[in-house]
């Protein structure tokens, strides 16, 4: 009974997924219309968003630094996309536009940090204003709607067998960044750089190179994010992704990526996103008053930390107890 | 065995007859494990008692039950005779206990002197209510302690982060001292100091010990006993093994005793590996006047296949930064690298690494393992493209190499998936080793090898090493233990304030006790030739 139970909560995502579950029946309890297929539809279209970028955050933690701009660089990417059709760009072209525009903030992010050796956080903060004040700008130099194509509006509203679009893309998303993180070269190196920046370097790690590619990958991602995102709405706002780094960071913690580094899933990630989103449709199906969802949503927060500060104590416990066991039988002269 | 040298003295009134401090039978239980088994010996007045054990022989828990951390489950310690529970630090100071422990306990941002009367600050006498302190009544305090120690008065009142490692060890020692303690416990004071930074800490434990003052040391370094050390006490496995007088403290008789078998000494490990050296090979790694903006000042070297190169030197003479620039992990300003005859000017460790150079760190546990890491994981990290497959790790060969490891280097673990941080310092060595060795390289720069591993698991490491040059290799080895430097070494470079002083051969194979003396003397001399700080 304890050694399942210390398996289920050493399964990736899955204490993340368990609180997912548990706000599902809450709320179909509360409402049975919640457990509808198009309002399940609904929630994880709305979930992707920060989902894509809170999966580039985790890349960003693991790999033991933070990147507060992705909120701004979303709306930025969203914004020179729509910009550039209502120039009457092609779509392909105005996409292609959006995606440079977000890498290359990641790139500059993970230069100055990297190469100039900057405060990551003080240099995401200020790449953070300078995207928002570039959206503003375009935002005043000519309205960004009014101009989506077809194709455009697909990728948010189109279907593949039935599913909208943006879940299939986010569940292929979701796959192969776990395969990254987990499973290739690339994804050891990013977990060795946070885990200790040092015993990278010395173990023949380029850890400055590896944080710059994870920075272009949060800045690509967050691109990708306000595309889709401004595909949904049909518009850009000049305020648009205010605030979405720091739903990127609670869903990337949620999950159980470190803050300190060398430890991230994207899984859990996934899940995480898709708890802050059950928990805005939730509240809204159940009638609360929308001023009171951010303190429903803070207290949640709180909550799931904890449950996963316990667990990991739990499971650490367990593990130094059976290891004393078999060290004892195994072991001799074993280290205490 | 020993057992009849244990000192078992009964409980007698007249004072000077008592042993200061005397533990009975003491019983320390951890879950799953006994740490501490029936341990009994007495410490007296004016001597240096050593404690010395293999890691995990139940050291660290004797002093942390004797200075209040942990509370015995078992036996009793009595102080001049009589009982005493030692139920916080607190109790153990008003003991007269003080404890200088192996991890640095100095602030960083405080002065020293601040450090020194943490917690215990003397009031001034206005406003001595509101918090104000007295700190010319401290500094006065300590004056006539800094005066003993050849403590210069004025650096009290510098931060502890901008003195010296061997500063920073005496504050700590003046800050046992200052509250007239009769019994010093010292945990491996000598850590991180270097040979001459030991000679006079070792001349102050003897100042202390003509004083009155008991000293209870804990130490790794055997070969510095002999001399030292009043009384030694052995333990094994949380179990006493027997306490020797001083002069029948011999090191090969200690570590008989702390292993519990025969084991080789560095001496006759020497001469069976030297022996087998072969013909040396081509130049495999090349430093042409090398200088740098931190000091280091045309350095050339040259490392043939087949060889070990020995880099040594006082704390500070540049060995460190030397061997972090050949690895690329610092710049150099002028001069030049060859590795294989390639001229290269890394910009990082990858490049160096993929020249053909591998590394193994010093302070492993920073440096070395990647802590949440499996130990198969930490072994490949440094090789692996050569697991890869269009960019995605091969597990199961990944695992077959580190299975490969564990039998060549024999690291005693559970399993490859076991994470690293759960090996012994030993074993978690040789994993970094194995990580070294499976990048197959054409020379391994080893910065302190054997740093924080017990004695049996040193030889092992030796034995590697000269293994991997037999077979083929070459390896610059940067050391601070000078046994360890000559005995290791085909060559040695000395080094001091960044230059290269001078070049010994390490010991050979028919060398006697007497020739290893001079070449340590002859070591001594270069490294500390002129007097510095």
């Amino acid at each position: 009974m304890q050694f399942a139970l210390v398996r289920l909560l050493r399964t990736e995502g899955a204490p993340i997924s368990l609180a997912l579950i548990l706000a599902v029946i809450a709320f179909t309890a509360l409402n049975p219309a919640f457990l509808s297929p198009d309002n399940l539809a609904i929630i994880a279209v709305q979930s992707i968003f920060v989902m894509i970028i809170a999966i580039g955050m985790s890349f960003v933690l693991t790999s033991g630094a933070i990147d507060l701009s992705v909120g701004a660089v979303l709306g930025l990417s969203g914004g020179v996309t729509m910009f550039l059709l209502t120039m009457s760009f092609p779509t392909a072209l105005a996409i292609i536009g959006g995606l440079g525009v977000g890498t290359a903030f990641g790139l500059l992010n993970g230069f100055l940090v990297t190469r100039l050796g900057l405060s990551d956080f003080i240099v995401t903060l200020a790449t953070m204003g300078v995207a928002g004040g570039l959206l503003k700008t375009l935002a005043y130099i000519r309205p960004l709607r009014g101009a989506e194509t077809d194709s455009f509006t697909w990728l948010s509203y189109g279907e593949i067998a039935g599913i909208p679009f943006p879940i299939v893309f986010g569940f292929l998303l979701v796959v192969t960044c776990t395969l990254i993180l987990n499973k290739t070269v690339f994804g050891r190196r990013v977990q060795a750089s946070g885990m200790s920046p040092a015993g990278a370097i010395f173990a023949g790690i380029d850890v400055p190179n590896v944080r710059l590619m994870v920075f272009a990958l949060s800045g690509f991602l967050a691109a990708v994010s306000g595309i889709l995102l401004a595909a949904r709405l049909a518009s850009v706002q000049p305020a648009l992704g205010m605030g979405y780094e720091l739903q990127a960071i609670a869903a990337a913690v949620l999950g159980g990526t470190s803050l300190a580094g060398g430890r991230g899933t994207v899984m859990g990630t996934a899940m995480a996103a898709l708890l802050l989103a059950t928990l805005n449709t939730g509240l809204q199906i159940a009638g609360v008053d929308p001023t009171w969802y951010p303190v429903f949503v803070g207290s949640s927060i709180i909550g799931a930390v904890a449950f996963h500060q316990w667990a990991e104590r739990y499971v650490e416990a367990y593990e130094s107890n059976a290891l004393d066991a078999a060290d004892l039988a195994t072991l001799p002269s074993s280290s205490v | 065995m020993g057992a009849d040298s244990i000192k078992m003295e009964p409980l007698n009134p007249a004072p000077a007859a008592a042993p200061l401090l005397q533990v009975e039978n003491l019983l320390k239980r951890f879950p799953g494990t006994v740490a501490v088994r029936n341990v009994s010996f007495g410490i007296w007045p004016g001597t240096i008692h050593a404690l010395v054990g293999e890691n995990g022989a139940g050291k660290s828990t004797i002093i942390k039950m004797l200075s209040g951390v942990y509370s015995p489950d078992g036996g009793q310690i009595l102080i001049k005779g009589q009982p005493v529970d030692i139920t916080s630090p607190h109790v153990a100071q008003e003991c007269g206990i003080s404890t200088v422990y192996q991890e640095r306990t100095l602030i960083n941002n405080l002065s020293a002197l601040e450090n020194i009367f943490l917690g215990r600050e003397i009031q001034a006498r206005t406003g001595g209510s509101f918090g104000l302190t007295d700190l010319r009544a401290m500094r006065d305090a300590v004056e006539e302690l800094c005066q003993d120690f050849e403590f210069d008065v004025r650096l009290l009142h510098q931060a502890v982060e901008e003195l010296s490692a061997l500063s920073r060890q005496i504050v700590e020692v003046i800050k046992a001292l200052v509250f007239r303690s009769e019994l010093i416990i010292l945990d491996e004071p000598n850590s991180g100091l270097s040979i001459h930074e030991r000679q006079i800490l070792f001349a102050q434990m003897r100042r202390l010990r003509d004083r009155g003052t008991a000293i209870l040391w804990i130490t790794h370094q055997l070969d510095e006993l002999s001399g030292m050390a009043d009384e030694v006490t052995v333990l094994r496995d949380g179990a006493l093994v027997g306490t020797l007088n001083g002069s029948e403290a011999t090191s090969g008789r200690i570590v008989r005793m702390m292993v519990g078998r025969e084991i080789e000494t560095i001496e006759s490990f020497v001469t069976a590996a030297k022996a087998r050296v072969g013909t040396l090979g081509g130049e495999v790694l090349r430093v042409d006047s090398l200088s740098d903006y931190t000091g280091l000042n045309d350095l050339s070297l040259s490392l043939k296949q087949g060889e070990v190169l020995g880099i040594g030197g006082l704390q500070g003479a540049g060995c460190n930064r030397l061997v972090e620039t050949i690895i690329g992990a610092r710049r150099f300003a002028a001069g030049s690298l060859f590795v294989d005859g390639v001229a290269s000017r890394f910009r990082s460790t990858r490049q160096a690494f993929s020249a053909g150079l591998s590394y193994v760190p010093n302070e492993r546990k920073s440096r070395g393992i990647l802590p949440t890491f499996s130990i198969a994981q930490n072994i490949s990290i440094a090789s692996l493209s050569q697991f890869a497959h269009i960019g995605f790790v091969d597990q199961s060969a990944e695992a077959q190499t580190a299975q490969h490891f564990f039998g060549a280097l024999n690291i005693r673990a559970r399993g490859v998936e076991d994470r690293i941080v759960r090996l012994s310092g030993g074993n978690q060595q040789k994993a970094i080793i194995a990580r070294a060795l499976a990048a197959k390289p054409k020379a391994i720069i080893f910065n302190e090898p054997t740093e924080g591993v017990d004695i049996g698991a040193k030889i092992e490491i030796y034995r590697l090493i000269r293994d991997y040059v037999a077979s083929g290799g070459a390896a610059v080895v940067k050391s601070s233990e000078l046994v360890e430097l000559l005995g290791l070494s085909d060559r040695v470079l000395v080094m001091k304030a960044g230059r290269i002083v001078g070049e010994l051969s390490g010991l050979g194979p028919d060398d006697r006790p007497d020739d290893a003396r001079k070449l340590e003397e002859a070591f001594m001399s270069l490294a500390a030739a002129s007097k510095e700080n």
